[in-house]
């Protein structure tokens, strides 16, 4: 958690005065919708929920449904 | 923030050091190959061939862009985007995984009592740090690093000679070819493919004409020399017990001792492995910034730097649950989806190129004709 809190505090604290200056959609979109996932996974390690990454549910699925892969021997 | 332009001794030694940085994931391949893993590079090598060949002609048929700009010149703005897109979460990810696999190696083996979220901030804030100037900055350093790990890793290779027992490698190639095919098709794709990101550097070489194809070339043949020896001293030094270790590489230093005060001379590889490890965790993370900078249309990256250092920290945390997981997905079933990747999408973009090339030109040769 004090991760959590920290890293917001610095992203907020480092990023959000320049980009009101600036006053660039595109770029306030994209640092608010990257900073959002990131505190989602922050949120999932801090609170220890135990979920699988995209990369790892995307490994399970094509290794497990789709039988994609070498098998392990 | 100036605009990147790299030497080619810089590009080279980027390369070089980003490709030095795969050692940590050694034991994907020597899981698999065993005793036969330090001819595995060679055999990846030759399966990379295309692909090195697809990179080259790319980067020759759009002097001066990079990868996203090369995206875009050959697919159209729209598909070029989306395969920008790709390449960004494919960089994401490769730094995630080595900011994993660091914070992993750290924790287990140096510092054990300390937190790995502090271990994972300290590794990512520092790449964050060594951006906000640009990558010119950083380019100047690798050359020092190259030369500084190479004797390092000679000096050991020296000092560890009389331990290696040769019988480890025999009988040479003696196993069924399928282990070679798939750990072949791991090196390529893994240890070899991941150097698609040089690609980032291909428009900002000083050296113009033909001077990525070189570089390319140098990096290329470097990596597969340098994970040739690097598995033969594992085998040499581990004998079967490198198919077992989740970290040969590091386990065979370990095994060195040449007297009192050269017995502890994994701390010096450590070092190494690490720093050659946050080259990789660098070029990956400049290489999500290139692709959001281009796909957004932005001058400067500078306010992204930020968000993406927090969220290629956090997913490093969250990305595997174990180095277990990591190295059973690595042997299994990654190979096909990095070479979906580092193979399918260049080609499709090669294809594009070439159509626009023959679409194009029937309309030029009709101007001169009307002229």
């Amino acid at each position: 958690m004090p991760f959590l809190i920290f890293m917001t505090a610095l992203i907020i604290w480092r990023t959000l005065p320049r980009l009101l200056q600036e006053r660039k959609p595109r770029e306030i979109a994209a640092v608010c919708l990257i900073s959002a996932i990131a505190m989602y996974y922050a949120l999932c390690v801090a609170i220890r929920v135990n979920s699988y990454s995209p990369v790892e549910a995307l490994m399970v699925w094509l290794h497990d449904d789709l039988s994609i892969g070498y098998v392990d021997s | 923030m100036k605009e990147l332009k790299l030497t080619q001794g810089q590009f080279i030694s980027v390369g070089m050091c980003y490709m030095m940085g795969s050692i940590l994931h050694s034991a994907f391949v020597s899981g698999v190959a065993g005793r036969d893993a330090w001819l595995i590079p060679l055999f990846g090598g030759l399966m990379f061939l295309p692909v090195f060949a697809v990179c080259v002609i790319l980067v020759k048929r759009h002097p001066g862009k990079d990868l996203f700009g090369i995206n875009e010149a050959a697919l159209g703005p729209v598909l070029g985007r989306v395969f920008s897109l790709v390449y960004a979460l494919f960089f994401l990810v490769i730094a995630s995984l080595n900011s994993s696999e660091l914070e992993h190696f750290v924790a287990e083996n140096l510092l054990p009592e300390t937190p790995i979220v502090f271990i994972t901030v300290v590794t990512v804030g520092t790449c964050c740090y060594g951006l906000t100037k640009g990558f010119n900055t950083i380019a100047r350093l690798p050359m020092v690093v190259l030369i500084t790990g190479i004797a390092v890793l000679s000096f050991e290779l020296i000092i560890s000679a009389s331990q290696m027992d040769f019988g480890n490698i025999l009988p040479v190639l003696a196993r069924e070819p399928v282990v070679y095919l798939r750990s072949g098709h791991i090196m390529s794709a893994i240890s070899l493919g991941e150097s698609i990101a040089m690609l980032v550097f291909a428009g900002k070489l000083r050296q113009k004409k033909n001077g990525f194809a070189k570089g390319y070339a140098v990096i290329i043949g470097y990596s597969i020399l340098y994970l040739s020896i690097t598995y033969l001293r594992e085998t040499l030094l581990l004998g079967r017990l490198a198919e077992y270790s989740m970290l040969p590489s590091f386990d065979a230093v370990r095994m060195i001792n040449f007297g009192a005060s050269l017995s502890s001379t994994e701390s010096i590889y450590s070092l190494m492995m690490m720093t050659f490890s946050m080259f990789r965790i660098l070029v990956s993370f400049y290489g999500v910034l290139q692709a959001l900078k281009h796909i957004l249309r932005l001058e400067k990256y500078k306010s992204l730097l930020l968000p993406v250092g927090a969220l290629i920290a956090v997913y490093g945390l969250k990305i595997f649950d174990s180095p277990t997981d990591s190295f059973y997905f690595g042997t299994t079933t990654a190979p096909f989806v990095w070479a979906a990747v580092e193979f399918v999408l260049p080609l499709i973009t090669l294809i594009g190129s070439l159509l626009r090339g023959f679409r194009k030109s029937p309309a030029a040769s009709g101007s001169v004709a009307e002229a």
